[in-house]
Parts: C-alpha cells; structure tokens; sequence
C-alpha cells in the first residue's frame, strides 16, 4: 500500500475528498512532528507508539577499507507496535 | 516530554486551524486504523511524511532467560516494523543536524591536511574530532566503547556552531586559532611570534594601544592598520579584497582563501596609498601560511581534549567583538589578536594535562587490575538487586553527576536525559528506587558512571 491508496482508502472511509484528506494527513504529521521536537511521544491507542530517542555517538570501522569514523550522536524516530496489534501480526504474520 | 495522545493531537490540530476537535479525534484514529488494516493486509504500508510501516519475519533463535539463565528458543515470527522517512527523520533530528560522520586519522599526516582545508566548515569539525579519537586512544579502553562523558560536551556544540556559521566572519577563524601553537617551534618569522604573546592580557578588550607595543620590530599587521583608517574605505568584504590579493600571490592565496581574507582586507586598503605594501603584503602571506600550516600539523598530533570547546568560546566573543567594532578596520585586526590570544592560554594549558593520564596508565597496570577488581565486587551487590544488570553489559564505576528532580520529572525521564532509557535500572539499583516511584521537587538522583563490563575484566587479564 502505498501512499496514495493509503490517502485514497482513508479518503473512503472518511467521506473527504482524497486532497482534502492529504492536506489533513500532513496537518496531523507536522503536528506530530512538532511533538517529537519537543522530545514528546504519541501514543495511538490498538496501534502503538512513537518515541523519540537519542542514539550515542560512536566510531565505527568500515569493513572494506579499516577507516574509522566517528559516527555523531542522532535522534531517532522509533515505533512500537501495541502489544495487542503485535500479538496480532505474531500469531497470523508472514502472511505472504 | 509528555505522552501525548489522540485527543492532545486533536486540540493541537482543532487550535490550529479551527475544526471541531470531535472531527479531527475521528480522523486521527482513522488514519492510523488504515494503517493498521493495510499493514495487515499488504505487509506494507507507506505513508508520505511519516514513514513505512512493514511487517517482517523473525527467524527462531536461542535465547537466554535473563531471570534464570536457562537457555529458551523463541520461535519464528512477524513483527511490525517502522522507519521513518527523510523528512520525518531530518524534522527530529534537528537539535543534531549540523554534525556529519567524520573519517578519522590515525597517524594525522600533513599531506591529508589541505583537502580539509578547502571548506571552513569541514576542517572545523574535523579540528574537533581528531581530538575526540586521541582522547579515546590515551585511556586504556578500546575506543569503540560508547562512553557516555564526552557527550555533553558534544551536545552543547551544535548550539554555538549553527548560530556563527550564517556570518562570513567564523570561518578564518580557526586560523588564527592555530596560529599560537606554531610560535614556540619553528619560529618561521619574528612576525608570528612576538606579536600574540604582549598581547595576551590586554586581550579580553581589544584596544588599540595593546598592538601597538609589538608594532616596533616586526608589525606587519598593526602597522598597516593604523594607515588605512584615514582612508575611507572601511567596509571589509572578503570577496572584493580577495581577487586583486589572489592575481599577484596565486600560489598561497589558492591554498588557503579564507585565512588570507581577513588580514588582507587592510593590506589592499594600504594598496590605496601605495608605499612599500607589497613588502608587508608578501610578509604577511607568508607568515599566515606557515603558521597556519604548521599550526594545524602541531595541534592535529598534541592530544589537546578541552581545546574544541574553549576555543569555540573565545572566537565566539571575538566575533561578537569584531561585529561591534566592523566599522573601523584598526579595530578589527586588534581583536584578530584578541582571539589568538586567549586560544593561545587554552592550547597551552590542554597539553599540559593530557599527557599525564597516558604514562600514568602505562606504569600502573597494577593498579588498573586492583580498581578492576574493586569495580567488579562493588557490582556484585547491584547484580543481586536487578537481574538486568547482571546481564547487562556496564559496570558502575561511581557517580558520573548528580541531578535534582525538576517538576514534573521522572526516573524515565531523568534516565532518558542521562543514560538512555534502556539502562535505566542502573539508576533505579544506585539510588535503591524503582522507575515507578513518586519523586519529590528537589530530590536528588545519582547519575552512574557506566563503564563497560569487557573493559574492566580485559584490564584484569592484561596482567
């Protein structure tokens, strides 16, 4: 599912229309995102939740060439899936 | 550092640009319902903004029961997966954007120097990384360990960073910053060494008397300071200057632009009047390169670990200095000295300090065995008191800083902005609390020193 049947398929359910519903998507995400700037997590009741979270910087040695590099420290958006949603995707997953 | 959930959202949103805050409640909660039904279905579902969602398979595996050691197999299954998209991951990583990886050098040759001269901003990074790594390599620990100390001082550079890079002025700076360090050695000139050194109390104010006491012998710079006042012509812009200045001295100018921009601004002044420039003009030039070349030779191979911060302070204030005093081109080449003069007392102090830890740890391997040893039986009680750290792969060897609880703060919190939320049970056995409990305003939490276990059992070993 990519992007646009996402927009379409919530446009569906909705009753907007799909760039009305685009231009809402994108609201609720900068929204979103101004959150994580501020370092706060939202939680989505049934689907889990995003956090941010810091990464240590560290040194890393390429494989290939044995250089060092010093990687900095980042902030990263992580997501985990509610336990219920989880279980769910555990027990019928792989679906394919 | 709140939690937010869908009805926050929805006032946010509804505050925002005015639609009924039931409304965009259900929207939400559609979207992410969509999400969930497509992630089900297709297995993957990828949203504009924000990211992909994806399930993968996990292979079994062995695993080990953390409480009782038994060894487990977790059989195989999906799991949801997320990662965020361009945006979404620049957007939060904002505070730390203005860092890049940075190869690091283990023997810093001079030859590899000019490719990291050509861009100001490139070389000051890696001015400050090198360093990072000789810290590293001095203590006895491998350097791939994540130590938590030289964080915070790295966190508090992207802040002065981004703000002075917008300005043209911040970038020769960390010339001039160099340039201290070659005096002592080579001694290429008398121009380079008399005149930062009168200068280095008078710094803080950048008077004008105060270059005028080198001025006797050497005194390129001072004296062709004073001569293009009376011209008026003081706006000093680097780009005009810098092409008349690179068409008669191709060779160094090309090398290294930036250094010569700002000294030149008053040599090209001169070149108005047209009395014996080109004599200083020439001297200067030369003295800039090789102080500059040979400074950053000097201070790439001394293990200086506070350098990168200080200096960045000094030639903030100078930059604050120089905008005050732009107008007058006399000024600007005193407060030139001013920043050379303060880095100069940082560089000295920083050797001073370094080269102690490294003979110390060499010679007293016994003593690193004995600490070792300590450390382990000290953990010993905090392995009794969390099966998490008993698996976990630190040790704590003492109190790395204390916090005091703010409002609204928690142990998660409090472990987040110190440790990382995952070694939060190592705060949680040094303090005997646990993440659940009430804190009090004022209360006071012990932040551990983590060090990894491997590190402190291979200094055992070593003897």
């Amino acid at each position: 599912m990519n992007n646009k049947e996402f927009i379409a398929e919530l446009s569906r359910q909705t009753g907007y229309k799909s760039d009305q519903t685009q231009k809402m998507v994108n609201s609720v995400l900068t929204t979103m995102g101004d959150c994580f700037m501020e370092g706060d997590s939202v939680m989505i009741p049934g689907f889990g939740t995003f956090d941010v979270k810091k990464k240590l910087e560290r040194i890393i040695v390429s494989p290939g060439t044995g250089q060092r590099m010093l990687v900095p420290p980042k902030l990263v958006l992580g997501f985990k899936p509610s336990t219920v949603w989880k279980e769910k995707v555990k027990n019928n997953g792989g679906n394919e | 550092m709140a939690k937010l959930v869908i009805q926050d959202l929805a006032a946010i949103l509804s505050a925002k640009n005015g639609m009924p805050q039931e409304d965009l409640q259900q929207f939400i909660s559609k979207l992410f319902e969509v999400i969930q039904v497509g992630v089900e279905r297709d297995n993957l579902v990828k949203v504009k903004g924000l990211g992909s969602f994806k399930v993968i398979g996990v292979e079994a595996r062995e695993s080990v029961n953390i409480s009782t050691g038994e060894r487990v197999m977790i059989d195989s299954h999906a799991k949801v997966t997320f990662t965020a998209d361009v945006t979404m991951r620049e957007l939060v990583n904002k505070p730390f954007s203005g860092f890049e990886t940075v190869i690091l050098n283990d023997g810093v040759t001079f030859d590899d120097m000019p490719a990291g001269e050509t861009t100001p901003e490139a070389e000051q990074e890696s001015v400050a990384e090198p360093e990072a790594e000789v810290i590293e390599e001095a203590a006895p620990e491998p350097v791939i360990e994540p130590v938590a100390e030289p964080e915070p001082e790295i966190i508090e550079e992207p802040a002065p960073e981004p703000e002075p890079a917008p300005e043209p002025e911040p970038e020769p700076e960390p010339v001039p910053v160099q340039e201290p360090v070659v005096a002592p050695e080579p001694a290429p000139e008398p121009v380079v060494e008399p005149a930062p050194e009168p200068v280095v109390e008078p710094a803080p104010e950048p008077e004008p008397e105060a270059t005028v006491e080198p001025e006797p012998e050497p005194a390129p710079e001072p004296v062709a300071a004073p001569e293009p006042e009376p011209v008026p012509e003081p706006a000093p812009e680097p780009e005009p200057v810098a092409e008349p200045v690179s068409a008669p001295q191709p060779a160094p100018a090309a090398r290294e632009p930036e250094p010569a921009a700002e000294p030149l601004v008053e040599f090209v002044d001169e070149e108005v009047k047209g009395s014996g420039w080109v004599k200083w003009l020439l001297l200067g030039i030369v003295a800039c390169v090789l102080s500059f070349v040979a400074g950053y030779y000097l201070g790439s191979r001394q293990s200086q670990p506070e350098s990168a911060a200080p200096v960045e302070e000094p030639t903030k204030s100078a930059v604050v200095a120089e905008k005050d005093t732009t107008s007058a081109v006399k000024n600007d080449s005193t407060t030139e000295k001013a920043e050379a003069a303060p880095v100069k007392k940082d560089t000295i102090q920083a050797p001073v300090e370094t080269p102690a830890p490294a003979p110390v740890v060499v010679d007293e391997k016994k003593k690193d065995e004995e600490w070792a040893i300590s450390i382990e039986k000290a953990n010993e009680k905090y392995e009794a008191m969390d099966s998490r750290i008993r698996t976990g792969a630190y040790y704590i060897v003492g109190t790395k800083e204390v916090v005091t609880v703010q409002e609204g703060d928690n142990l998660r919190k409090i472990a987040v902005r110190s440790v990382g939320t995952e070694l939060i049970c190592y705060i949680e056995a040094y303090n005997g609390i646990k993440a659940g409990d009430e804190l009090k305003v004022g209360q006071k939490i012990n932040i551990p020193d983590l060090k990894w276990k491997k590190n402190i059992r291979s200094l055992k070993q070593k003897k």
